[in-house]
């Protein structure tokens, strides 16, 4: 793996700062990834939960108003 | 042509949680989660959590767009000059971009997992901390914290209203004991660190009014706040066992009130009533909603009437 990042074509950083760069990059993308992870465990709960769920009943007075249609 | 240089490192994960105020997210999820369990009604396990997140990411959002405003303020004081943008840290676009990103996925969420009326007042709360008191007031007037208070006192509203769906008087005191709570408790605190505020320029009561006015104002606010707190057990939104612990609790408050209220410091003081009222008042607000938590269960369980 190369010890260089080229950014635009002119910039480049290099040794020390690079590991510091990336050890950087990988502890975020590992959160981003333990997150997302999460959000997609989450809004699969959300959505068995709301299939399982039954809708409402209608308000007496709707249900009297349905009954005399 | 090619030149060696320095990127900036990127922003530490550690660093964006930091801007969420995590310590102020402790007290925002427990009021919400008392309002939610204090509600009269049931809410799927999975939802209140979703709920509860969304009251946490939310407030985490607008403290985001808080520190994003405030960064040059925040350089100017000791307490706050080692956040992540002061620092430097950080760069404020990306606090602005994760504030926006929190406040706008919290509240989407909201309203399609729980509903449109706990989202719209989530957004409204939101934008009442970000702009209406970080923006507006909190540069222009020593009521700032009055104001700010509101946006604080949301989190309980929000969490009945998730159960219920409606908007009935009970969420409303919860909303006004936390409103009429925090200028005694941030007033308390800002008696202390006044020298901070004023080297910044933010108008904070004991600057611009002085010590005297604040010390009055926070004893008024401590007498209003008594009949507030015990107010859900005289309409019967509540039990005995909250209405005695609310009456028990407010007294201690005024009490320790009233000696900051009637007292003037003195060159080398220690401001000890100050820094008491102050820690009291966090116990006291924890304990208040804790007691409504704890009477709706002995409610529930038929140990009161």
């Amino acid at each position: 793996m190369t010890d260089e990042i080229r950014g635009e074509g002119t910039a480049q950083i290099q040794g020390t700062d690079l590991a510091a760069f990336r050890a950087r990059q990988k502890a975020r993308n590992r959160v981003l990834g333990v997150i997302l992870i999460a959000l997609a465990v989450l809004f699969f709960a959300i959505t068995i939960v709301k299939i399982a769920t039954p809708p409402p009943k209608p308000s007496a007075q709707a249900a009297g108003a349905e009954m005399a249609h | 042509m090619k030149h060696a240089t320095t990127l900036p490192l990127p922003a530490d994960w550690r660093d964006f949680f930091a801007l969420t105020k995590p310590r102020v997210m402790t007290l925002v999820i427990f009021t919400g989660l008392c309002g939610m369990l204090a509600a009269p009604g049931t809410i799927h396990p999975v939802l209140a959590f979703t709920a509860i997140l969304c009251i946490a990411v939310g407030a985490g959002g607008s403290a985001a767009l808080n520190q994003w405003w405030e960064a040059d303020l925040d350089r100017g004081m000791k307490r706050t000059r080692n956040r992540p943008l002061p620092a430097g840290r950080m760069d404020r676009e990306s606090a602005r971009d994760f504030g926006f990103a929190l406040a706008g996925a919290s509240v989407m969420v909201m309203g399609v997992a729980i509903g449109w009326l706990a989202a719209a007042i989530l957004a409204f709360s939101i934008f009442y901390y970000a702009w209406i008191y970080t923006v507006w007031l909190k540069p222009r007037t020593p009521q700032n914290i009055v104001i700010g208070g509101g946006a604080g006192a949301f989190p309980p509203l929000i969490g009945w209203v998730a159960v219920t769906g409606h908007i009935t008087l009970m969420p409303v005191l919860l909303f006004l004991i936390i409103f009429f709570w925090t200028p005694p408790h941030f007033w308390a605190l800002a008696l202390y660190v006044q020298t901070d505020y004023a080297k910044v320029g933010i108008p904070m009561m004991p600057v611009v009014a002085g010590e005297r006015s604040t010390r009055r104002q926070i004893l008024i606010y401590a007498v209003l706040l008594l009949p507030l707190a015990v107010a859900p057990a005289l309409i019967g939104g509540t039990g005995r066992i909250y209405g005695l612990s609310a009456l028990v609790l407010s007294l201690a408050f005024l009490a320790l009130a009233v000696r900051v209220g009637l007292r003037q410091s003195v060159p080398g003081d220690t401001m000890k009533p100050e820094k008491r009222l102050f820690a009291f008042s966090i116990l006291y607000l924890f304990a208040l909603f804790a007691m409504l938590v704890v009477d709706r269960f002995a409610t529930l369980q038929g140990w009161q009437a």
